[in-house]
């Protein structure tokens, strides 16, 4: 298994009006293919910058971070922007869909800010990816028509449109109900266990975690703990709720 | 990332807030459209007065009564005081240099009947010089002759809408049936003795509803001696320029100081033409102004569309969206907008300038207030669109993902 992400001493330190807020303060991770890693912490505790980082939505104060074996701790907003796109899919507790156009536009939408993608390929690509989750019938809802769960599988294939070496899930169940949110858990466990796709799922809720095999504990802007885990449940033969 | 993608992008999001949309086209629209119509005023203006000084004729000159008097100073009654001009000058003038034309110009406002029929009308008393000395040509009958002017003859020759208007008929049945009629023009009963060829107008006046009496018999009908002006044109051996200074010089002789203005087609051409490119400059900086007026609008909608979408923006950056391609996204909409609002409003500026009636105000839409229409309406969505369009690309993008 090759490493996928290294993060070496990265810190982050922003400023609230005159208030240094040192929220990452020294965190060295490495991810490889194909991983399931839960990233739990108290809120307050860095998780989320840890994540905006890892999503290259923010640049580090200091210390390095390996994509796929490129270092894009020091690249600009555009190249920055090409690295989301290409290579990061991501999930957010909100489901972040556009609100004016249906489903297959938005899960297209990466590829439209892709000037080598075709659109028709990726017409067609977004059509299989709806089929895979289960929403090919609804492809042409706007989001507002489709419930909690349904958006964010929607969100859930919008972030594998453009083939991304991680997908980020930001509590993805946050705004969702124990029952749909156990689906999106294994939506996203199965995506892993098919596709090989390495996922970082960034989450406070126990019940996730226990569909990881890595569980990362963040306090305080750094790594309090970083195992392995010894209770992950498997998806087959699993009923429960 | 393709334009014609983010053209795309830009059009759903426009396509979203059809009432804003709209909203901030409208001071373009009103911009445009009133830019399009004033100009047509300015324009029109402008082509009526230069076609009607053009029509004088390049050997022509005109003696105002005072001082430094134009055409419309004259027109209205505001000259310096002394010595006016009257139809002794112009016998003066035509016993000095034989082989030269003068025509009196004596106007007032009347009416015109016959039988029935009755119509406000512009009297102008004359001579016989003035088919000479002006374009206008007789369609039938004849000009006015010595005995006319000596003997204070209640003759007329009519324009060509007067004898349409009081004897129905089409042009050439109308004026057939006039002549020879006795009209009743400023209490007076007078004979039609000819009818002009068609005109067009001169500014405000239509010179096809004017009816020319003898000047002898029009200072007699109304009591008034002054001449409003005297057309004069030079002999065939006589440049304009030689032709002018001895109207002067043998005015000069007759009135003693210089209590008149000789002005020739060439001055008039000069001062119309710089009256009316005020006119008109001043007319379109009225219409960029609201134009500007439209354009800060834009800019108030677009920037109030940026924090609304402020979340949108984080999503598209969060999934690959360029700095740049979010300021072309919102640059488009903000063009676009502005651009199909100066399209509306020329062609209202065009469609409302046509309804006015043009015996009344003439408007002209020309090409080139057309042009300026479109691309300043460019320009301003462009100009009010790149702050907005730039303070959008430039969100941070966890910021913007936060933002509620």
């Amino acid at each position: 298994m090759g490493e996928i992400i290294r993060l070496e001493n990265l810190t982050k330190t922003y400023y609230l009006d005159i208030i240094k807020v040192e929220a990452v303060r020294g965190v060295s991770l490495s991810v490889n293919v194909g991983e399931l890693i839960s990233i739990m912490g108290p809120s307050g505790s860095g998780k989320s910058t840890i994540m905006h980082l890892i999503g290259c939505l923010d640049k580090p104060t200091s210390g390095r971070y390996f994509l796929d074996g490129q270092d894009v701790s020091t690249l600009n907003d555009d190249k920055l922007a090409i690295i989301r796109n290409k290579k990061i899919g991501f999930v957010f507790q909100t489901f972040n869909l556009l609100p004016q156009i249906n489903v297959v536009e938005n899960v297209m939408l990466p590829a439209l800010y892709d000037p080598q993608a075709s659109l028709n390929e990726a017409k067609e690509k977004a059509l299989n990816l709806l089929e895979r989750v289960g929403l090919y019938e609804r492809r042409m809802h706007l989001p507002n028509q489709l419930s909690g769960g349904e958006r964010q599988r929607v969100a859930i294939a919008r972030a594998l449109i453009n083939d991304p070496v991680i997908l980020l899930a930001d509590e993805p169940t946050g705004n969702l109900d124990s029952k749909t949110g156990l689906e999106i858990v294994k939506l996203l466990r199965s995506l892993n266990e098919s596709e090989n796709m390495t996922e970082i799922i960034v989450t406070h809720d126990p019940s996730i975690t226990r569909f990881t095999e890595r569980i990362v504990k963040i306090k305080d802007g750094l790594i309090e703990s970083d195992e392995r885990n010894p209770k992950m449940v498997e998806l087959i033969g699993e009923v429960e709720e | 990332m393709k334009l014609l993608r983010l053209l795309k992008m830009s059009f759903s999001s426009i396509k979203l807030n059809k009432t804003r949309t709209f909203l901030s086209m409208l001071g373009v629209i009103v911009g445009v459209s009133s830019l399009i119509l004033i100009t047509s005023f300015g324009y029109g203006a402008q082509y009526s007065i230069l076609s009607s000084i053009q029509a004088l004729g390049s050997d022509v000159v005109i003696v105002f009564p005072g001082r430094d008097s134009t055409m419309v100073s004259a027109a209205i009654g505001v000259t310096s005081s002394g010595k006016p001009l009257t139809y002794d000058d112009v016998k003066y003038l035509k016993l000095k240099v034989p082989n030269a034309k003068f025509a009196p110009q004596l106007t007032t406002s009347s009416y015109v009947k016959y039988e029935n029929a009755e119509y406000s009308t512009t009297v102008v008393g004359t001579n016989e010089d003035l088919i000479n000395v002006s374009n206008y040509k007789l369609k039938i009958g004849r000009n006015f002759n010595e005995d006319d002017i000596l003997g204070n003859k209640n003759v007329c020759i009519v324009g060509s809408k007067i004898a349409q208007q009081l004897f129905n008929g089409d042009e050439t049945q109308s004026a057939d049936q006039a002549m020879g009629k006795s009209v009743k023009v400023l209490n007076g009963k007078f004979h039609i003795i000819g009818v002009l060829e068609p005109q067009g107008a001169f500014g405000a006046l239509d010179l096809d509803k004017i009816v020319f009496v003898p000047i002898t018999t029009i200072q007699t009908l109304i009591n008034k001696r002054n001449l409003q002006s005297i057309y004069a044109k030079a002999p065939p051996d006589l440049s304009l320029e030689l032709f002018g200074a001895r109207v002067k010089r043998l005015l000069l002789i007759r009135h003693g100081t210089e209590n008149f203005t000789i002005r020739n087609q060439e001055q008039y051409l000069q001062l119309a033409s710089q009256v009316t490119n005020i006119f008109t400059v001043a007319l379109t900086a009225i219409g960029l102004v609201a134009l500007i007026v439209g354009g800060i609008g834009i800019m108030n909608i677009m920037l109030a569309s940026v924090a609304e979408r402020t979340r949108e923006i984080g999503i598209r950056k969060a999934i690959g969206a360029k700095n740049r391609d979010i300021l072309l996204q919102f640059l488009f909409e903000s063009a676009f907008v502005s651009v199909t609002g100066g399209v509306i409003g020329i062609l209202l500026g065009t469609g409302i300038s046509k309804l006015f009636p043009q015996t009344l105000l003439q408007t002209r839409v020309t090409p080139t207030s057309v042009f300026v229409g479109f691309f300043v309406s460019l320009l301003i969505g462009i100009f009010f669109g790149v702050y907005p369009a730039r303070k959008a690309s430039l969100l941070n993008p966890v910021e913007a993902l936060r933002y509620e």
